[in-house]
């Protein structure tokens, strides 16, 4: 499995630097959007589904599912929309003046210089991470193990 | 392509903003995750930084005024108008007529050498915009400890199993705190925040305390009080380590935690909860900012905490310490180069006569002119009355910035003279007899001190557009023609020279910062010496090494709620805007997400005033008015609103009222009155 996009929820402070990065990697397009209610919230972008509804849905198929991630290829795209209303989180929005969709791309022109996605690096607070799945629950299951573990070995003063 | 690394131009986090340069120009921004406190990240702020580096307003040429608009001219015209008409003041009207605000985002160099110059052409008045947020951290802290900086290193604070958050709003205004406070709370630490507002940082707490406004004090007395009746003192730590300890519990003397609590406006439960677990962890921060600091009580809030931290023991450790998050990118700079009104470089005290001299003597004179001088706010009352006559400003904009602006503005209109050095026409400048352009961060090389008291060296990466030029040499220019020294020093022979001035600095150069990515931690006295991340792991930096209690009681806030302004106002800051909003306001990735002032107001409030979200309404104190736009809030109190100060006009609406040791303003508490309609 590949490195996604992935999410600590209660690390996200709401601070917008990932939408004004990915806004200025994709010329002023953000692809990623903190949406908070009530003093919480989540930065919202393509959860590249392994079994995507975009995917299934676009007439002149240019969506594909390419190692682990939903690729869209533009050239292909009639703007016909039926990803946008496919797309259960919101994730694809449409460029009105190309009449393309686009999503979030994990940044792929960064990717053919080695450099990871602009959200992950410029999280502030590391809720934004890149990983696979299985290392993420990994690293999930260490953290709450051992603060267990330390709170019932505590001792007071 | 390369990337360039510098340190970031925003905030006192001083991370490194990493710039991509092609052919002379800056045309990207790139993440270099080697920077130890903020590995790699950038804030909203940071991410925007290219749009304030190239924007079309910049300026880029020496500007005249001339009638209701602007004559642009060369340097040699503007510098010798320059040290004309200063001469002049000083000449008629002697070296105390001239005042000077220095800048919390110029380099160390540039501060040290533009208060070094106001000294040195006689004038006592030199102070920059620590004052507006900081003092009573200088002042309170260095009572206490000796010593007025931040004393753990920010990833320290993943070490912390309890840390106590007042009056920090770190996840919008020092984002890459965060990240540490997660790792604590990741290894099983509990985290507390006491605001008045639900800000985006409350949401880290594992226990919210919605105090009253201005009632710090309150607060952590009655921690103090449950403490002692709990027997959770360190009492080896205060036998050994403190001095002031049986003055100080005598104050508490017959006060109860409901009796605080009450004033608080929490629990009493709540209260003991927090400090039982304050005082019980191995290792407990207190994260403090300006909602401890722009009060009339400002330094006795500071001293308050100063007192927990040492009734427990919790300071000189790993994970356990006092972290005021200083505002600027140079801030703490600016102060440690002795750009304030009552303090020469290294903190040495003007009214000292002793340590004057000694400084006086590097510079090669006898004497430098007594103290402390008039800060920020005195300067301007003081200019109003035609005491002051020439200032020059640096970098700052009080004419957004400071409390009562309208008087600012009257009072910068009454100079004789006004000279403003700065990157784009602001609202200050716009009120000078001579704007000089001066090139930004990314376009001088220097030396930034940030919050951790760590001094990091930042590399010219282009040239600054046009005829702009750094600061350094503008300061060194001045002081040529005016006979104070033969010729512009470089940053590097600068730095030399603090080195030799201030003993923290003593072991810090240029050649060591540049081949030191990671920074120096001050104090650092010898070239052989690695810095000091932690602070009084042995002893304090008070003359007898011991932290020292500091009995603090209570006072009400100077202004009210009452009939004609029921409602409690505070004003402070939001993620996408920094400070007078000179640079953000200008960022369209910035601003796109807050155009334009808004007054924030629960819900209670605007169904009781019959407001829906988005009414313009009349804001009214005693100062002045503003029209702004209602954002229904669930950060706000009832019967509490809050104004972001981003917006020029929102600060004729606060208090000049100063702290009596720091003389800062009392930003954060006032009455105001609320009228529908624009």
């Amino acid at each position: 499995m590949g490195r996604e996009v992935l999410l600590r929820p209660e690390r996200c402070i709401l601070c917008l630097a990932c939408e004004v990065a990915c806004a200025r990697e994709h010329g002023s397009q953000e692809r990623i959007w903190v949406i908070h209610h009530n003093g919480h919230g989540a930065p919202v972008s393509c959860r590249q589904c392994q079994t995507a509804p975009c995917v299934a849905v676009c007439p002149p198929q240019a969506l594909e599912q390419r190692n682990g991630s939903v690729v869209l290829v533009a050239e292909k795209c009639t703007g016909c929309e039926l990803c946008l209303w496919a797309c259960p989180f919101g994730a694809m929005v449409l460029d009105t003046e190309r009449g393309q969709a686009y999503k979030c791309d994990l940044c792929s022109s960064r990717q053919e210089e080695g450099l990871e996605p602009a959200c992950v690096l410029t999280c502030p607070s590391q809720a934004l991470v890149l990983n696979c799945v299985a290392d993420f629950a990994a690293r999930r299951r260490d953290v709450a193990g051992r603060a267990w573990a330390a709170g019932w070995t505590r001792r007071g003063r | 392509m390369s990337v360039f690394p510098t340190v970031c131009p925003f905030c006192g986090a001083g991370c490194r903003l990493g710039l991509r340069v092609e052919d002379g120009r800056v045309t990207g921004l790139e993440y270099l995750s080697d920077h130890p406190v903020a590995l790699g990240a950038l804030c909203s702020k940071g991410n925007a930084a290219l749009e304030v580096l190239n924007h079309p307003d910049r300026l880029r040429q020496p500007l005249v005024r001339e009638g209701n608009g602007w004559k642009e001219v060369g340097w040699e015209q503007a510098l010798t108008m320059l040290a004309s008409r200063l001469d002049d003041i000083r000449q008629n009207h002697g070296g105390p007529a001239l005042a000077f605000l220095a800048s919390a985002k110029a380099t160390n160099e540039e501060n040290y050498l533009f208060q070094k110059l106001a000294r040195l052409l006689g004038s006592p008045h030199v102070d920059h915009c620590a004052r507006l947020c900081h003092s009573p951290s200088v002042v309170g802290l260095s009572r206490a400890f000796g010593s007025g900086a931040m004393t753990n290193p920010i990833p320290d604070l993943a070490h912390s199993r309890c840390i106590l958050i007042l009056g920090s709003n770190f996840a919008e205004n020092h984002p890459v705190v965060s990240r540490w406070v997660c790792e604590a709370k990741d290894r099983g630490g509990v985290v507390f925040v006491a605001d008045p507002r639900r800000t985006p940082t409350a949401a880290l707490a594992d226990r919210y305390l919605p105090i009253r406004p201005g009632t710090d004090v309150a607060l952590l007395n009655g921690m103090m009080r449950a403490i002692l009746d709990e027997g959770l003192a360190d009492w080896e730590f205060i036998r050994h380590r403190t001095v002031g300890f049986e003055e100080w519990r005598a104050s508490l003397q017959g006060s109860t935690v409901e009796e605080h609590a009450a004033i608080a406006g929490v629990s009493p439960a709540d209260i003991v909860a927090v400090a039982r677990a304050y005082a019980r962890a191995e290792a407990s921060a207190i994260i403090y900012c300006m909602g401890v600091t722009q009060h009339t009580v400002g330094t006795d809030n500071v001293e308050a905490c100063a007192n927990l931290a040492l009734l427990c023991g919790q300071i000189g450790r790993p994970g356990a310490g006092i972290l005021p998050l200083r505002g600027q990118n140079n801030v703490q700079g600016a102060c440690d180069m002795g750009a304030l009104a009552e303090f020469l470089p290294g903190y040495a005290p003007v009214a000292d006569p002793q340590a004057r001299r000694r400084i006086a003597q590097a510079w090669g004179r006898e004497d430098l002119p007594e103290g402390p001088g008039l800060s920020v706010v005195e300067i301007m009352h003081a200019a109003h009355e035609g005491r002051i006559r020439g200032m020059v400003v640096m970098g700052e904009n009080p004419a957004v910035s400071d409390p009562a602006t309208t008087e600012t503005v009257a009072a910068l209109g009454r100079l004789e003279f006004l000279v403003v050095q700065d990157l784009f026409l602001t609202e200050t400048a716009r009120l000078a007899h001579l704007v000089l352009p001066a090139a930004c961060w990314a376009e001088k090389s220097g030396s930034y001190t940030n919050t951790e008291r760590r001094v990091q060296w930042s590399e010219k990466v282009v040239d600054p557009p046009g005829e702009a030029r750094p600061d350094l040499w503008i300061i060194g220019e001045m002081g040529r023609r005016l006979g104070v020294w033969g010729s512009v020093p470089t940053a590097g022979e600068t730095l030399a020279e603090v080195a030799r001035v201030v003993p923290a600095y003593g072991g810090i150069t240029a050649e060591r910062l540049r081949n030191t990515p990671a920074g120096l931690f001050w104090p650092c006295p010898n070239s052989s010496h690695p810095g000091t991340p932690i602070l009084y792991r042995e002893r304090f930096n008070t003359a007898d090494g011991r932290g020292r209690f500091c009995p603090v009681t209570y006072q009400m806030p100077g202004e009210q709620p009452g009939a004609e302004f029921p409602l409690w106002m505070t004003t402070g800051r939001v993620t996408v805007h920094y400070n007078s909003g000179a640079m953000t306001r200008r960022a369209p990735s910035l601003s796109r997400y807050a155009p334009e002032v808004w007054v924030a107001l629960h819900p209670q409030d605007t169904e009781r005033l019959g407001l829906a979200d988005g009414d313009e309404v009349e804001v009214r104190t005693p100062r002045g008015q503003v029209t702004a736009r209602v954002q229904i809030s669930q950060e706000v109190q009832p019967g509490q609103v809050f104004l972001p100060f981003h917006f020029p006009g929102v600060n004729t609406l606060t208090r000049p009222d100063l702290d009596r040791d720091a003389r800062i303003p009392a930003y954060k508490v006032a009455a105001c009155a609320l009228e529908k309609g624009g």
